[in-house]
């Protein structure tokens, strides 16, 4: 085998596994089709990650990314114990804010947008994959910070409010817990006491056995 | 593309997945050895994920996840609305943060992030599974099952046979499947339970669990639930809490409802059931007159309304049913017998929904969801996997409600006019996921059992 073989496997892998945060696909010929994977492997290919759960499927059939690939990128922050506690954390902070709500990772003045689930008050905000912080946040574990977080579509650069908690810290990023807040309002209070009980919620989590 | 290069993909999955929570650098030889490759085809599968970015080399001999790793955290827990020309979510009546600041808070469920280190219960695929099923007795129970079917067939490389029984509601006939599921040398017990209070069978699972077997319920646990690593289902509570509430304020806090039950014993009846109770006690004018249950069969809930219509003599202003599964048989009671259909809730059912649909029926539905049979399995997995897991999972549950029937704290996740199935069957059971389909081709079963 040839090394361009190993590395098209690395593409095909990457291909399938970024597909969903593109566009929803509720059959694997879409998802084949939007990977630009041949269709002779790309049926096993889908089948495979979804097994090994870098692919899932939502209660329609749509494709989501996996929670194995999930936890695989919060691994490599090094935040990986997060990993089985952000799907019910989120869905239960977008239920009661209605508002978007997300995992991030602050790296230098950067942020790194995690899982997310859309609330249907601020669906019209399309998150992006990574944002610049304004000014420089004023971050403190269990302490609610509203910022501005800036990105760029094209020349023109954009604007997002959103209010954080840090949750976790290691030797070169923090986790951040957050909401997609109204751009003229802000967070209301009973939003901060939504983030606050979700701090609250990881802070005491402890893993039996 | 050579088969070679199919099962390289997987391989890839497996050296990503292979890194621990802190990051921890890895050395390439400890990587290869869990490969189980030839040095060869290791090192250019290594070679190639480090040019790619998805590893790092942390020190001579050392590698880690790279940054391509890291952007993996950028992922939707639910189908980006745009591209989604399939379902439309709702749109509220009224919007704003200003809205929402008088609603009370949810509830918070710390169960919800307690997690168990399954560690201990690690070994190499392919897996021996035991499904010990309450039943198979209803539309939602077999949807479950053709659920936990479809991820079996998703994840077939990694299972070496699925044992399924079928308990038939019988508590002593599952005492004696489990015996013999245990005796197929099965390495995890899946179960979901006949009767919640059953010593015998609590006693029973209480000492596999001793003797080290995993044991993970699925819809239907134990009261006593320390023999379990994990407990898949959906909120009961959510289901009976949210239900009533809209029940409640559709009546606008003043009339007569009547509940429909599932399976008396059955925990998640129990529960909605107690959830329910509690709403319609905050509403001094609602007045419930009885309670039936009906073991979420259609003809459960069409023979229970008529017993009560007959000892009441004039229908109620509302029903609320648990399920969808007695409901169909409540509302057909209704319109043979010549009355207005009262509101009704319960979902799970297509029926159900084609039915109030056709008839303009008052209508809120709470999907439980049946794709908690694969979400089981995969946890399944996950455990014999060795990571850490949750001690519960929580299937979500949406509030479905036709256009024009929101109420002040009861908002729709879906309309049901976009979630009824027109061209599909009347028993099937929406909720069920990607099996949908597979099952609306063919009823399959299992693939390796």
């Amino acid at each position: 085998m040839t090394q361009t073989a190993y590395a098209r496997a690395v593409d095909v892998f990457e291909a399938l596994v970024t597909s969903p945060g593109r566009q929803a696909h509720s059959s694997p010929a879409g998802l084949i089709r939007a990977a630009d994977v041949p269709a002779s492997s790309g049926y096993r290919h889908t089948a495979t990650l979804e097994a090994e759960g870098m692919l899932r499927r939502d209660g329609q059939g749509n494709y989501l990314t996996g929670m194995s690939a999930v936890r695989v990128g919060l691994q490599g922050f090094g935040v990986g114990r997060l990993a089985p506690l952000v799907q019910p954390i989120l869905l239960q902070l977008r239920q009661s804010t209605q508002l978007t709500s997300f995992l991030a990772i602050a790296r230098d003045m950067e942020l790194n947008m995690g899982p997310h689930s859309i609330g249907r008050e601020t669906r019209g905000t399309r998150l992006q994959r990574t944002y610049g912080f304004e000014t420089i946040p004023d971050l403190a574990i269990g302490q609610v910070t509203e910022v501005g977080l800036r990105w760029f579509e094209g020349q023109v650069a954009r604007r997002t409010n959103v209010a954080l908690i840090p949750v976790e810290s290691s030797a070169s990023c923090i986790a951040l817990i957050g909401l997609v807040v109204n751009s003229t309002r802000g967070a209301t209070d009973s939003q901060i006491r939504a983030l606050d009980q979700a701090y609250r919620q990881i802070a005491e989590t402890t893993v039996g056995d | 593309m050579s088969q070679d290069d199919k099962s390289n993909v997987q391989r890839i999955a497996a050296i990503l997945k292979g890194f621990d929570a802190q990051n921890t650098p890895r050395r390439t030889h400890d990587i290869l050895e869990e490969l189980g490759v030839t040095r060869s085809t290791g090192f250019g599968l290594l070679r190639a994920m480090v040019a790619a970015g998805w590893l790092e080399r942390f020190d001579h001999g050392f590698l880690r996840l790279g940054p391509k790793a890291r952007q993996m955290i950028f992922a939707a827990l639910e189908v980006p609305e745009i591209g989604s020309g399939k379902k439309l979510l709702a749109r509220p009546g009224v919007t704003g943060a200003g809205k929402r600041e008088g609603a009370p808070d949810l509830e918070w469920d710390p169960a919800l992030v307690r997690t168990v280190d399954a560690s201990r219960y690690q070994r190499p695929a392919p897996y021996r599974i035991g499904f010990s099923n309450a039943s198979t007795s209803n539309a939602w129970r077999r949807a479950m099952l053709q659920s936990l079917f479809y991820a079996e067939r998703i994840a077939q490389a990694q299972i070496d046979a699925l044992f399924v029984l079928d308990a038939q509601d019988d508590p002593s006939l599952q005492l004696r499947q489990i015996d013999e599921l245990v005796a197929q040398e099965i390495d995890l017990l899946l179960i979901s339970i006949t009767s919640v209070n059953d010593t015998e069978l609590s006693d029973r699972l209480g000492a596999l669990a001793a003797e080290g077997l995993p044991i993970v319920a699925v819809d239907r646990r134990p009261n006593d639930r320390s023999s379990l690593v994990s407990f898949v289902t959906a909120s009961d509570h959510r289901i009976g809490r949210i239900s009533a509430h809209w029940m409640a304020e559709h009546l606008s806090g003043q009339g007569r409802v009547w509940l429909l039950s599932g399976l008396d014993g059955a925990s998640p009846a129990l529960r909605r059931q107690q959830a329910a109770l509690a709403v319609f006690a905050e509403f001094p004018g609602i007045r419930v007159e009885n309670v039936s249950y009906t073991d979420w069969t259609e003809a459960g809930g069409y023979d229970a309304i008529g017993k009560v219509l007959a000892e009441a003599r004039r229908p109620p202003d509302g029903v609320w049913c648990d399920s969808g599964l007695q409901g169909v048989g409540s509302v057909r009671r209704f319109l043979e017998g010549g009355f207005d259909v009262p509101a009704h809730t319960g979902g799970d059912l297509n029926e159900m929904y084609k039915l109030c649909l056709h008839h303009k029926v008052p209508m809120a539905a709470l999907d439980y969801p049946a794709s908690m049979g694969a979400r089981a399995l995969g946890l399944a997995l996950d455990i014999l996997g060795g990571n850490v897991v949750p001690q519960r999972v929580e299937e979500p549950v949406q509030i479905v409600l036709p256009r024009g029937l929101e109420t002040a704290s009861v908002k729709a996740d879906s309309w049901a006019e976009l979630h009824v199935a027109w061209d599909l069957p009347d028993d099937a059971i929406l909720s069920q996921g990607p099996a949908l389909r597979s099952a609306k081709r063919s009823i399959r079963g299992s693939a390796t059992g």
